[in-house]
């Protein structure tokens, strides 16, 4: 099976990486980078656990090829807080909300709404919910992720 | 994991072509990839080589032609259809469809011409694109040949292609002055789910009469169907409530063979085709 070699960027960071064909982006992120905030739930393109944004898109991680992300700008939700720290108004929105249970989905909800704030920053409750739809939680926590969402869209100029 | 496979890169059709060619029934093009690395990963079936053709040039784009009608090129994803405004503003109903298509996550990735070329009879971009009269342009990169919609889907899982043929696009006429469209589906929940039925019409009515009308209906045939006796019955005549509902019974009755199967039973497919048919043609006259 070919090996590829190759370049991206993920969270800022330069990274090169030698790929077999059939390798996911979700593999290549877990595994090979060691950024296992990205979660793999179904595998299947339905839970959206594996969320990341490729290029400002969010995308199913366990459905793009790593060969795929050659050249591609990627963010993960470790790419979400500033590197001092401080966290990203979604993620402490997520905190003050309560709007985590077991945690799972979060890595995904975060990166379905970080791609949906940079889109919308003022969005309505409807169109949290509509892009959301690919993220599952199974706690069935959604109220309290919403409202996290649409706190954190307060914040947004 | 995915099992093991081989990625072949097409830069163009007459590439991509010859590769198809040459590996044959090993090989089968990708694109977005939102459906075959699921079979892949549920080991529906394997193919020892995919031939990528997402970075094909000539299979993207959108452009208004000159006699009006639009060309949507097949490796234009669904996020990138609606949010195009040559489509906001000549196929609004297209959104309707489109935008219920898996989640926002998967329409980044998926395709129209993946969506049509799996051709599934539950495919929701299917009935838009039938009751809009979609032609397929077909390419081996050499020579070119079109064919409607209707008879480029022919069962199940299979198209018209030849092999080392693909779908190049897709050329939509242009819509008739007045014209409306709408769109339903019906699933077992409401966001992310895979229709039990959905159904697209389109309707023009000028001054009280039916000059055009058009219905297709998803997932309760082989392929996606357009329910010609039931447009019949509609065209030339003059609109009332009643009479589009009579063509949606007429359609549920006898345009349709839906089965039973793990999401809905053929007698449920067949009551939503009624109403469903009913309720897109009256919001296309509101």
């Amino acid at each position: 099976m070919a090996n590829t070699t190759i370049n991206c960027t993920v969270n800022g960071k330069k990274y090169n990486g030698f790929v077999s064909d059939y390798q996911t982006l979700l593999n290549f992120l877990r595994e090979d980078l060691h950024l296992t905030g990205t979660k793999e739930g179904c595998g299947v393109g339905e839970c959206g656990a594996c969320t990341v944004l490729m290029n400002g898109k969010a995308v199913n991680a366990c459905l793009v090829l790593a060969i795929n992300a050659d050249g591609a700008d990627i963010l993960t939700v470790e790419g979400l807080a500033h590197e001092d720290g401080t966290l990203d108004p979604l993620q402490q929105a997520f905190i003050d909300e309560g709007a985590i249970q077991c945690g799972f989905c979060t890595p995904g909800m975060l990166m379905s709404a970080k791609a949906l704030l940079m889109d919308i920053p003022h969005p309505t409750e409807e169109q949290v919910r509509m892009r959301m739809e690919g993220n599952l939680c199974r706690c069935t926590g959604y109220m309290s992720i919403v409202k996290a969402v649409l706190k954190a869209a307060e914040a947004n100029e | 994991m995915l099992p093991k496979f081989n990625v072949l890169k097409a830069n163009s059709i007459k590439e991509a072509s010859e590769l198809a060619q040459k590996y044959g029934s090993e090989a089968k093009f990708y694109a977005g990839g939102t459906d075959i690395f699921i079979w892949f990963h549920d080991d529906v079936v394997v193919f020892p080589y995919v031939i990528s053709i997402a970075n094909i040039p000539e299979l993207k784009g959108i452009k208004e032609m000159e006699d009006g009608s639009t060309y949507i090129g097949a490796c234009e994803t669904f996020n990138d259809i609606v949010s195009n405004p040559i489509i906001i503003k000549k196929y609004p109903y297209f959104l309707e469809a489109m935008n219920k298509i898996a989640s926002y996550q998967v329409r980044n990735l998926a395709t129209i011409g993946g969506n049509i070329c799996n051709a599934v009879p539950s495919a929701d971009s299917a009935p838009v694109l039938l009751v809009a009269g979609a032609q397929c342009l077909i390419s081996d990169g050499k020579q070119e040949r079109t064919m409607s919609l209707e008879d480029f889907i022919t069962s199940p899982r299979h198209t018209a292609l030849q092999t080392g043929e693909l779908l190049k696009g897709f050329v939509i006429p242009a819509p008739k002055a007045g014209e409306r469209g709408a769109f339903l589906k019906r699933g077992p929940r409401k966001a992310m789910t895979i229709s039990m039925v959905c159904v697209a019409s389109k309707l023009v009515v000028n001054n009280g009469v039916i000059e055009d009308v058009a219905i297709a209906l998803g997932a309760v045939a082989i392929k996606p169907v357009r329910a010609h006796r039931a447009e019949k019955m509609l065209i030339g005549q003059k609109y009332s409530e009643k009479l589009i509902k009579e063509a949606a019974a007429y359609a549920a009755e006898n345009e349709c063979k839906p089965i039973t199967d793990v999401r809905a039973s053929a007698e449920y497919r067949r009551a939503l085709v009624e109403v469903m048919t009913g309720r897109t043609l009256l919001t296309c006259a509101e």
